[in-house]
C-alpha cells in the first residue's frame, strides 16, 4: 500500500505530477480541491477559514473550532481512501497531512517564470499581474500552513523528497516518485496501518463530537489506541462526560470509551487579555510543556466605570454558528449578542482552543471572592497566574493590590500562585536566566577551582598552625561555606533543568 | 454625500438577491437584483451603478467575467464578490483583477454593510477628492 502525499504552490504542477502518476500506477487521485468541495458540501465554512488570513475575522466571529472541524473532516476522508488502498494526493500541504502514518511526503517546485506565464495563460492576466498575484498568494499560503498545521510548507525536513521540475519533465518524475514509493521504507506494514486506522477512528470521533449539537462547544481532546477511544475534557465541562458515549455510540470501530478530565490546569487572573502579549506567550509556553488546559477569569473591580468594565459576569461558551433552519443563501442576520468590549477575553479563547489549550473563560466583576466563587471544581489548580490588574491605579497601589490579591487566593485556594512577572523568572528560560546560568556556573567552577588548586592552605586553614591559632574560625567558615555552595549549587541544577524544559 | 447610490446584485440563488435588497433598500440604497447574468449584463449596458455586488459561481457567466465587463463600461464602479466558494487562489484572483472587496459566505447582514459602506467612501473620495483634501 502506498501512499504518495504531493505539495506545492499554486500553479507548482502538483495536479499534472499526481495525473502522470496515476496514468502510470492506476492507483486513485484525491486533491485538495476535490476535498474541499466535500467539506463545503458538509456546511464547514472553508472560505471564511481561508478568508480570515487576508481579511481579519469580526470580533463575533469564532474559527478556531471550525479549523478543528475542517481538520477532522479532511482526515476522515484522507484516512478513508489510505486505508482502501494506494492513493496520491495533492495539496498545499499533503506532506503534513496524516502525521505519524507511512507515506511518501513529495515537495514540488517549478521556477517563478514558468508559473507566472501558467497562471497568466490560466488566469487570463498580464504578466505582471500573474507575477504580483503569486507574489502574494504564496505569502497567502505560507502563513495558511502556519496556521493550520503549525509548521512551514517549506521546511525541508519534512519531505522525503523535493523534486524541482525545473530541468525534470512531469513524466521523469512520475516515473521517479513510482520507484521510490516501491521502496520498502514506503511500504505500508502491519504496525503503519494500525496507526492510519487509530488516527482514522479518533478524526472520525472527534468530527461526531463537534457535529453534534450535545457536544459542539466542547474543548476535547480525542486520541484512539486500537479501537479504544480516550476523550479529556477540562474541568469546566464535566458536564460533558454523560454526553460523550452517546454521541459516540454506534461508531464503527470503536471498543471501549473513556472520558477523563484533565489533570493539569492554569487559572489566569486579569483584567484586560491580549493574546499577542507578553503573558498569553509565557503561559502558553507553559501550558505546551505541561500539556494543561488555560482557564481565563477576566477580573473587572466594581470601582470601575460602567462603560469600562464591558461584559461582566458572563461565561464564554462559543460553538459554531448554529446553521439557519431557514435557507438565507449565505446571508446571515447579525448576532443579536454582540459583545462590544470584554477585554480581550474572547480573542484569547479563540487563539487558546486553536493550540487546543483551552480551559474556559469567565468575565467577572468583584474581588478575590468572586474568584473563589467560580473556580472550577475544588480549584485544584497546578498553577494560578495572577496578571496585569488594576490597571487604572498608580504602579505602587498595582503593586500593592495585586499582591494582596495573590495572598488572598493563595491562602484559598490549595494552588501555588503567582503574579506573571514572577512567571518568567520562576518557570522559563529567558536571557535573563542564561546569564545567571553562565554567572552561576563560573561562579561554582571558581570556587572548585581555589579550592582545588590550594589545597595547602585549605588543609592549614582546617588541621594546620593557622587552625591552632583560632580553632573557631575553621567551624565558622565551613557553616557558611557550605550553604552558599549549596545555593551556587541548587541555582545552576535549577536553571539547566529549566533549560531543558523540566519544571 | 446624501445621493442615492445605485446597486446592482446579481446571484443566481434568488435569496441571496431579496435579503440583500431589504438590507441595503433600509440603509436608503436604490437596488436592482438580478439571477441571470446575461440580463445583468443588458441592464449594465443601459444604467450606471456604483455598486455590483456579485456572486462569483454562476452557470453562464461568472462574476469575474461580469467584473471584466463592468470596468469596460465603467472603471470607477466598485465591484464586490461573494461567493460560497471562497478560496485563497480566488480571493487574490478576484483583487488582482480589480474587485473592491472579496467576501466568503456564509457572511453576517453587518459584514456586506460594511463592505458597501467602504466603497461609498472610496467613491465619495474619488468623485470629490479637492473636499477630501480641505477636511484633511
Amino acid at each position: 500500500m502506498a501512499l504518495v502525499m504531493i505539495s506545492s504552490l499554486y500553479q507548482g504542477g502538483r495536479e499534472d505530477l499526481a495525473r502522470e502518476l496515476a496514468a502510470k500506477t492506476g492507483w486513485p487521485t484525491l486533491s485538495r480541491e476535490e476535498l474541499l468541495e466535500s467539506a463545503k458540501e458538509e456546511g464547514i465554512k472553508v472560505g471564511r477559514l481561508e478568508m480570515s488570513l487576508i481579511k481579519r475575522p469580526s470580533s463575533s466571529e469564532k474559527l478556531a473550532r471550525e479549523k478543528k472541524l475542517y481538520l477532522a473532516f479532511i482526515t476522515v476522508n484522507l484516512c478513508r481512501k489510505a486505508l482502501e488502498g494506494n492513493l496520491i494526493y495533492s495539496g498545499r500541504a499533503g506532506h503534513l497531512m496524516l502525521p505519524g502514518c507511512h507515506k511518501l511526503r513529495v515537495g514540488l517546485s517549478a521556477p517563478l517564470d514558468i508559473r507566472t506565464k501558467r497562471t497568466a495563460k490560466a488566469l487570463n492576466m498580464e504578466m505582471e499581474q500573474a507575477e504580483n498575484y503569486l507574489a502574494q498568494l504564496d505569502e497567502d499560503i505560507d502563513r495558511w500552513i502556519r496556521q493550520t498545521h503549525h509548521a512551514s510548507g517549506q521546511d525541508p525536513t519534512k519531505f522525503d523528497i523535493f523534486i524541482n521540475l525545473e530541468n525534470m519533465s512531469v513524466h521523469n518524475a512520475a516515473e521517479t516518485l513510482h520507484a521510490i514509493s516501491q521502496l520498502p521504507e514506503y511500504q505500508g506494514t502491519l504496525s503503519s496501518t494500525r496507526v492510519l486506522e487509530d488516527l482514522y477512528l479518533s478524526a472520525q470521533a472527534e468530527l461526531k463530537l463537534i457535529m453534534d449539537e450535545r457536544t459542539t462547544g466542547a474543548d476535547l481532546r480525542v486520541k484512539a489506541d486500537t479501537g479504544f477511544i480516550s476523550v479529556t475534557y477540562p474541568p469546566h465541562q464535566e458536564h460533558f462526560k454523560q454526553l460523550i458515549p452517546e454521541v459516540l455510540s454506534g461508531l464503527e470501530g470503536c471498543r471501549e470509551i473513556h472520558c477523563t478530565m484533565a489533570a493539569t490546569n492554569i487559572l489566569w487572573v486579569q483584567e484586560l487579555f491580549d493574546p499577542k502579549s507578553e503573558n498569553f506567550h509565557h503561559i502558553m509556553q507553559l501550558a505546551q510543556r505541561w500539556g494543561a488546559a488555560v482557564e481565563l477569569m477576566r477580573l473587572v473591580s466594581p470601582s470601575e466605570p460602567l462603560d469600562e468594565r464591558g461584559a461582566v459576569d458572563m461565561e464564554y461558551d462559543f460553538g459554531r454558528w448554529d446553521c439557519p433552519e431557514i435557507d438565507d443563501g449565505g446571508v446571515e442576520d447579525d448576532d443579536p449578542l454582540v459583545v462590544i468590549n470584554d477585554g480581550g477575553l474572547s480573542t484569547t479563547i479563540e487563539e487558546l482552543i486553536d493550540k487546543g489549550r483551552c480551559g474556559g473563560g469567565v468575565s467577572i466583576c468583584g474581588g478575590y471572592d468572586k474568584i473563589l466563587e467560580r473556580v472550577q471544581g475544588d480549584g485544584d489548580y497546578a498553577l494560578v497566574v495572577v496578571g496585569d490588574m488594576f490597571l487604572s491605579k498608580g504602579k505602587s497601589t498595582r503593586t500593592r493590590r495585586t499582591r494582596e490579591l495573590t495572598m488572598n487566593i493563595r491562602d484559598r485556594l490549595k494552588a501555588p500562585v503567582i503574579t506573571a512577572d514572577e512567571l518568567e523568572s520562576k518557570f522559563m528560560f529567558g536571557k535573563r536566566q542564561a546569564v545567571n546560568l553562565v554567572g552561576y556556573s563560573v561562579a561554582v567552577v571558581l570556587l572548585y577551582y581555589l579550592v582545588f588548586t590550594h589545597q595547602d592552605q585549605v588543609s592549614a586553614f582546617l588541621s594546620g598552625p593557622l587552625h591552632e591559632k583560632a580553632k573557631w574560625l575553621a567551624p565558622l567558615v565551613i557553616f557558611m561555606f557550605i550553604p552558599v555552595i549549596a545555593y551556587l549549587y541548587g541555582a545552576v541544577t535549577g536553571l539547566a533543568l529549566k533549560l531543558i524544559n523540566i519544571d | 454625500m446624501s445621493e442615492t447610490r445605485k446597486i446592482l446584485i446579481l446571484d443566481d440563488e434568488p435569496i441571496v438577491g431579496e435579503r440583500l435588497k431589504t438590507l441595503l433598500a433600509k440603509d436608503g440604497h436604490y437596488v436592482e437584483v438580478f439571477t441571470d447574468p446575461r440580463l445583468a449584463i443588458q441592464r449594465l449596458e443601459e444604467k450606471t451603478f456604483d455598486i455590483i455586488v456579485s456572486d462569483i459561481r454562476m452557470r453562464e457567466l461568472d462574476g469575474i467575467q461580469v467584473m471584466n465587463q463592468v470596468f469596460q463600461k465603467s472603471k470607477k464602479t466598485k465591484v464586490i464578490l461573494i461567493t460560497g466558494y471562497a478560496t485563497l487562489e480566488l480571493a487574490r484572483e478576484s483583487l488582482t483583477k480589480g474587485a473592491f472587496d472579496f467576501i466568503a459566505k456564509p457572511f453576517k447582514s453587518n459584514e456586506i454593510r460594511t463592505t458597501i459602506g467602504r466603497a461609498l467612501e472610496a467613491l465619495d473620495n474619488e468623485e470629490s477628492p479637492r473636499s477630501r483634501t480641505t477636511s484633511m
